[in-house]
């Protein structure tokens, strides 16, 4: 095939919630960006349960919206049931959560990417990466090359998929999609280092088969405020979610099936998830804990499949039935589709930089589960930051890089170019030291003027949110600003006053948390060159070996790579300054 | 801006003298906080008070070098006060309260080199320096905590982070089915936390954690006269000394003084090469003599004349490998001069050379060659002592300070019923003791909410 003309500034592979981001925030930038997809019919999918947010997922959500990524706006446009997480709680713990209805978000995500100027958007598979000294572009599955001066390789949970039924395996990347092969190939063929995680979801079942009468309701709020700073309100019929329990009949099903189950009968030995186990690991690991609680949420306005939260399962699907019909409201519950587990290839994320960039392979960038992460959220967040700075590496502009203390997006990246993975990694706030800092809140504040001057916040939006910037200054000052709310909608001044409010309740802790932040600022501004000889350092050899691996970009960094001693980095700021001299 | 740093700069030890500096932008401001009257002037000592509070603590010769004119390039004060431990250890409590915080080891050389007072031939020497002390600092901070304070601090930091974990596991999964937070039942858990520190920090006022010293293991074959060099080091008969190999069985601990240094001698069990020929006694035995050395500031060899020098050159090189390597200074000493055995001593002392290493010839029984022996001991622990790991005692007091203070605002916060700050006061509680046990947090209390709680939908 002849080479065209011109590459590609920006190449996206997978268009889920990570490529979804990276696609349209090049394009958006103003780089000619193609986005590879082997279905388009499931851009944006949500694998697993149809939720975008939750603590510390939904600051993230805010943080990818205040610097100008799409996820909140299709939250909103699609949301069934909003709920704030933590309402009876401080500010910086509270989190916005949304049901969203699975084919609407994805269909608003789709349209989002079609009416994206300057994204081409092309259903194929994309086999193999074409690497020189930098990466070059990819080729297809139908033998196509596409040219681009960046990739960005978002691929889930597809690279070498196989879910497991029961002892029943197929290759897949999620049920109803085959699996990418060929490209954990290309990526050893380049030298990276692939391993093997396992994630799984529950079976879904029929609306009309559950007995409602005798499930515990939870309410969405009435009037929820937006995920999105640019949405003013959201205002439709919500949807309910009803909570039910497992019985002791249902763990006696579990525990009587183990042997049937891949987890438990050595089939499967990749790592899954500890915060996000089956029902078979709860069963086995708490036994002492007489039930287990289950929310049914609704999938979606114009479907009756309704997704069981809290019994992901890889068992058989008779057993999958049998224990379903042990839980009260679910004796005669039909399953639409049984629930799976499925394993897949990720590269262990000390192999990229803190923009996402890859060591080996200058102009690959890597977001989302090949990092080594699980949730939408995470993905979303990576894709936006891979998107951003594979369009600033083309025009050679400084890449963006989140401090710890600036946004929870930082702190994720910081933890997995610094300290790797050992278990599918999800956002916690227990993750974040500056917890009181990174709020939902306050990622205007702390994130909008950046999101401006990237270039992906428009600037109506921008001058309103400095209106609500101003009078929350001047309110913290001890001033009485005049109220306008026209001016700055969709922020008002009730809302500023609120955020004032906040940021008092807080202020002394701030202020102590500053302090320490100082001394990790100067150590931040210590760069290290990447081309640093760790080899001569006269360290112990396991510090040494770690700081090669993950060639820390400050001393900072370097500081928190496990293993590494205040005494490792006291030596390395004395070679660093002798490097450089 | 730099932060301002504080250490003792003179050996360890009941000299006359103790020297505490302090170093950096607020090196003044930090000295002004407990020196109240009288001016400070640049470059000239003047006597002053030290102010503990409403109590005077000392009168010190105090000295204020400016920005460029001190051993860091940065401002410093000098001042020189009485050489007792308890002076000593308050006096940097006061700088540590008075807003300094205690330096690394070698953190002072690190800052000269850093502004330009060294040049780069010197780097390396400031990088050997910071590794072997790091190092020793940190053995001694284990070797401190070890009779059962470093198990009491482990207990109390499984406590905390398991405190921690029902705090954080509520905040982060709300949604979960888990024990409802109750304030009240978490500050009867606190409580005696609170407690404990309290009492362990009596036990570090006490000063007990200052004045133990430098660990010297005495190491070596069976039978090559440890246990005897032991008695006649300290001139009592503390270990059971007999003919028959392998008399010591477990590790025998004896404070003494060498040549002014504090120090506590540690006897072992004799050391062969291989653990599968010796009995299940025996290995125990060996076992532990391995980690006293492991735990100790100086190795302290003894060779034995009488026997054929080959066997016992393996231990040698090894040791002389490490102490090399930085890990901690060996002293050999060549005993049984009273008896002939030309030959091994030969090779020995041949060895010896080669390595760079001096062979102090001695006789445990007739009781010769020791005050040398006991000079170079001294000497060998000294460097390695000054900067930092004298003030371990001071940094656990401190740490532990700390630790007590959020525990008792986490208390408070928790009676608020504002969980989120609570768990703020909590990790820094935490911090506060990682700085003893060197741990890290946030992945201890995951792993205490992940294996506690089922969590997860």
């Amino acid at each position: 095939m002849a080479r065209p003309l011109k590459p590609y500034d920006v190449l996206v592979i997978g268009a889920g919630h990570a490529g979804c981001e990276a696609a349209l925030a090049a394009a958006r930038l103003g780089r000619r960006t193609l986005l590879l997809t082997q279905n388009l019919d499931h851009a944006a999918q949500m694998s697993c349960n149809p939720a975008i947010g939750g603590v510390a997922k939904g600051q993230m959500v805010r943080e990818i919206d205040a610097l100008g990524g799409e996820m909140a706006v299709a939250t909103d446009k699609t949301g069934l049931h909003f709920m704030t997480l933590n309402p009876g709680r401080g500010a910086a713990v509270r989190s916005p959560r949304v049901q969203c209805d699975r084919k609407a978000y994805h269909a608003a995500m789709k349209e989002a990417l079609e009416s994206q100027e300057g994204l081409d958007i092309r259903q194929d598979e994309a086999r193999s990466l074409l690497c020189e000294s930098r990466i070059q572009g990819v080729e297809t599955k139908r033998g196509a090359r596409h040219y681009a001066r960046t990739v960005v390789v978002s691929t889930g949970t597809f690279l070498n998929g196989l879910a497991h039924i029961g002892l029943h395996r197929f290759p897949a990347g999620r049920a109803g999609d085959p699996p990418a092969v060929g490209l954990s190939e290309s990526l050893r063929g380049l030298g990276f280092e692939v391993m093997r995680f396992k994630t799984g979801t529950p079976p879904r079942l029929h609306k009309r088969s559950i007995d409602f009468s005798r499930l515990e309701v939870q309410r969405p709020e009435a009037s929820p405020e937006p995920m999105s700073h640019s949405t003013p309100e959201v205002r439709r019929d919500f949807l309910p979610c009803w909570i039910t329990y497992t019985t002791e009949e249902t763990h006696r099903i579990i525990r009587k099936n183990l042997d049937r189950s891949p987890l438990y009968s050595g089939v499967i030995r990749s790592l899954g998830p500890r915060y996000c186990p089956s029902i078979e690991d709860k069963v086995v690991k708490f036994p002492d804990k007489p039930r287990h609680q289950i929310f049914l949420e609704p999938e979606g306005l114009r479907t009756q499949e309704v997704y069981p939260n809290g019994i992901s399962t890889s068992l058989p699907e008779d057993v999958q039935e049998a224990f379903v019909r042990s839980i009260p409201g679910l004796e005669r519950a039909e399953i639409l589709r049984p629930g799976y587990a499925i394993e897949y290839d990720f590269c262990p994320p000390t192999q990229v930089r803190s923009t996402l960039e890859t060591k080996k392979a200058p102009g690959l960038y890597f977001a989302g589960q090949i990092n080594g992460t699980t949730g939408y959220e995470e993905a979303a967040a990576q894709g936006l930051i891979a998107g951003i700075n594979a369009a600033r590496s083309v025009r050679a502009e400084e890449p963006l890089v989140l401090r710890r203390d600036e946004a929870y997006i930082g702190v994720m990246i910081d933890d997995l170019v610094t300290k790797g993975v050992d278990e599918p990694y999800r956002m916690f706030t227990a993750r974040a030291e500056h917890r009181l800092r990174l709020r939902a809140d306050n990622a205007d504040l702390r994130l909008m003027e950046r999101g401006f001057k990237l270039g992906l916040v428009r600037k109506p939006l921008f001058e309103r949110f400095l209106r609500y910037r101003e009078a929350v200054e001047a309110l913290l000052a001890g001033g009485c600003p005049k109220s306008d709310d026209r001016k700055m909608a969709p922020w008002s001044m009730s809302r500023a006053v609120c955020q004032a409010e906040i940021q008092r309740h807080y202020a002394g802790y701030i202020r102590r948390d500053d302090s320490a932040l100082e001394t990790v600022r100067s150590l931040e501004q210590a760069r290290i060159p990447e081309d640093f000889g760790y080899e001569r350092l006269p360290l112990l050899a396991e510090a040494r070996q770690k700081l090669a691996r993950v060639r820390p970009l400050s001393l900072a960094q370097a500081s928190r790579v496990p293993g590494v001693t205040p005494a490792d980095v006291q030596i390395l700021s004395v070679w660093l300054k002798r490097h450089l001299s | 801006m730099t932060d301002t740093i504080a250490a003792l700069a003179t050996p360890p030890g009941r000299g006359a003298v103790g020297i505490v500096r302090l170093s950096g932008d607020g090196a003044l401001a930090v000295a002004r906080a407990f020196i109240a009257h009288g001016s400070i002037p640049e470059r000239r000592p003047v006597l002053r008070t030290i102010w503990d509070g409403k109590e005077a603590l000392d009168r010190a010769l105090v000295t204020f070098f400016p920005k460029g004119a001190s051993y860091t390039c940065e401002p410093s004060v000098e001042i020189s006060a009485h050489g007792s431990p308890y002076v000593l250890s308050r006096l940097l409590e006061l700088c540590v309260k008075a807003g300094a915080r205690l330096a690394r080891p070698g953190e002072f050389t690190q800052r000269a080199f850093l502004n330009g007072r060294m040049d780069l031939a010197q780097a390396e020497a400031v990088c050997d320096l910071i590794s072997a002390q790091g190092r020793l600092a940190h053995r001694s901070a284990i070797n401190r905590l070890e009779g059962g304070l470093s198990r009491k601090v482990a207990a109390l930091r499984g406590r905390i982070v398991s405190l921690l974990a029902q705090v954080e596991a509520s905040l982060d999964h709300p949604d979960d089915d888990l024990p409802s937070l109750s304030s009240r039942r978490l500050c009867a858990e606190l409580s005696p936390m609170i407690k404990d520190v309290r009492r362990l920090l009596e036990a570090a006022g006490r000063s007990r954690l200052l004045s133990q010293g430098a660990r010297i293991a005495i190491v070596g074959r069976p039978n090559a006269g440890k246990s005897s060099l032991l008695n006649a080091l300290l001139g009592i008969e503390r270990a059971i000394v007999s003919k028959e190999p392998g008399t010591t069985r477990d590790t025998i601990e004896a404070p003494c003084e060498l040549d002014g240094l504090a120090a506590v001698l540690v006897d072992t069990a004799g050391l062969r090469e291989t653990r599968a020929a010796a009995g299940p006694m025996e290995a125990e035995g060996m076992a532990r003599a391995e980690t006293a050395l492991s735990g100790a500031d100086l190795a302290l060899l003894v060779l034995d004349r009488t026997q054929p020098f080959e066997a016992q050159e393996p231990l040698f090189d090894r040791l002389a490998e490490e102490s090399r390597r930085g890990l901690r200074p060996l002293v050999a000493a060549l005993n049984k001069s009273d008896l002939p055995g030309r030959d091994a001593a030969q090779k020995a002392l041949k060895t010896a050379r080669g390595a760079g290493l001096r062979l102090h010839q001695v006789s445990a029984l007739r009781g010769t060659g020791l005050k040398p022996l006991c000079r170079a001991l001294a000497a060998a622990l000294a460097p390695g002592l000054s900067d930092a790991s004298l003030s371990v005692g001071a940094r656990h007091a401190l740490a532990l300070k700390a630790c007590l203070a959020e525990l008792e605002s986490g208390a408070g916060k928790l009676r608020m019923d504002l969980p989120e700050l609570a768990a703020d006061h909590l990790r820094r509680a935490l911090e506060a003791l990682d700085d003893i046990t060197g741990h890290s947090t946030a992945e201890h209390v995951l792993e205490a909410v992940f294996s506690r709680f089922c969590v997860g939908k």
